[in-house]
Order: C-alpha cells, then structure tokens, then sequence
C-alpha cells in the first residue's frame, strides 16, 4: 500500500487525515507508537526535544522529532523496537528510523538516569484522538542544561514561566553528578534574572 | 530625536503578540504547520525510491568501470 501523500511504499497506518484535508503525519505517527505500546513492542513513549517544546511554546520550524521508548529490558531495543521500526523505512544513522517519510530518532529510556522519571512524569494530551506524551518542562530544561547551547539556553529561558521550581530544582540535585547542572542552572539564572 | 519612533514600538508589540498567539495555538495545529513546514522542505522521501537511486548509482559506476 502506498501513502497518498508521500508515496511511501513502506506506508501502512490507517489514513487519518485532518478536518482541513491534509494528511498530518504526526498524528500517524502517534497511531504507530501507540500500536507498539499496545501491541507490547514497548512500554511506553514520550516526546522529547523540539516537538516536545512545541507543545509549550510558539511553533517554530525544526527538523528533528525525538522520542523516547521506555523498553521492558535493554536488549528490547535491538530485538523488537529496531526491527519493528525498520519495517517502515530505513534506519540511518544508528537510531534514526524514517515513518511516514518522517526522520525520527526513537531514544530508548536506558539512555538516561533521567528518562524513567520523564516517562512516568510526561504531560498526557490526546491529538485526533490518539494518546500522546510530552515531556515535562522542568525534564525538557534539565536535557537543556546538560548540552547548554544558545538554541538550549533560549528554549529554557522560554519555558520559566511555565516551571515548577522546587521540582526542577529536585531534578538537578538528582542527576548532577558532575555539577554541570547547577553550574548552567546558575548562569541561566544571572542570564535572565530569574529565581526558583 | 528619540532612539526608536513609535511605529517601531507598535510593530514589536505586534510581534510580540503574534509570538503569543503562535504559542496559544493548539498542539495539533502547530504539528500541522510543522508538517506543512517539512513537506516544502523535501523532508518526506520514499525511502524505497531513494535506496533504488543509490543503487542505479551503484549500478552506474560499475557499468562505467
């Protein structure tokens, strides 16, 4: 079966198109990863990166949609989520997957200390029906502070609004290993004059 | 003169409005304008088709040796 719209053969969701006739691949997406969670392939799924931003701030263009797998074992990953994500497209680089003509790199929760508490913590929305988690802000400006770039220093400053202080502050103190985090967390603090 | 007229303070507070109604928008309407985003990008490609290409690729240089 081909995709009306981006001709991939490797299409196989239901159609799912929106009230204004566009074909929004996202909500398609969503329809697979919830398929794997039921179909067991994986626990779990939570956006993370710049579409899990989006949910909170203006839309701005990105390239890059990330999520984040919660896996029942480590060896899940290769043996059921890799192969079951291949079955769409081709996987390059090492866990880039292409769904829907979509480049999308799927991040098991073993990758981080700090994913099994932004999994069981991730806002629940729904998009067309189809379930859908997103990271927290105080997990997304945690990863923020960890790479700390411009592009990570100005999402975090746009989401302090919408912060829970006292648990961002919790999550800095758990995961700081090597004071990377505070140290950033209090240059954003001098940067945009704000306190938690 | 002042340093910025007033049609510049009316055009930023314009702006800033914008940003705020862009960020109100429904999740669902902002992975919309994200789709829409990425198609014009050429993003979307059949990943068959563009494997088939590296192979006439392939194909091309052997024939040519």
């Amino acid at each position: 079966m081909q995709c009306p719209s981006c001709h991939s053969s490797y299409w196989r969701s239901p159609v799912r198109r929106d009230p204004r006739g566009g074909l929004n691949r996202f909500v398609n997406l969503f329809s697979i990863l919830n398929r794997m969670r039921d179909e067991g392939v994986i626990r779990d799924w939570v956006l993370f990166g710049a579409v899990a931003f989006l949910y909170y701030e203006e839309w701005r263009p990105t390239r890059d949609t990330d999520v984040v797998v919660a896996v029942g074992a480590e060896a899940d990953y290769d043996q059921l989520v890799r192969p079951y994500l291949r079955t769409f497209g081709p996987e390059r680089p090492e866990g880039v997957f292409t769904i829907l003509g979509l480049p999308l790199q799927v991040i098991p929760h073993t990758d981080s200390e700090m994913f099994p508490g932004m999994v069981r913590d991730a806002r629940l929305d729904t998009v067309s029906g189809e379930r859908v988690k997103i990271a927290s802000p105080e997990y997304l400006v945690v990863s923020a502070l960890a790479r700390f770039s411009a592009r990570d220093i100005e999402r975090a400053v746009q989401l302090l609004p919408l912060l829970d202080g006292r648990k961002l502050l919790s999550l800095v103190r758990r995961h700081d290993a090597d004071g990377r985090l505070r140290k950033n967390l209090n240059t954003l603090r001098r940067r945009a004059g704000f306190s938690l | 003169m002042k340093l910025f007229s007033e049609r510049f303070y009316r055009a930023m507070e314009a702006k800033e409005q914008w940003r705020e109604e862009q960020r109100r928008l429904p999740f669902e309407e902002k992975l919309r304008l994200l789709d829409a985003f990425l198609a014009e990008e050429g993003i979307f490609k059949d990943p068959r088709k563009e494997g088939q290409e590296e192979e006439e690729g392939r194909d091309a240089v052997g024939s040519s040796g």
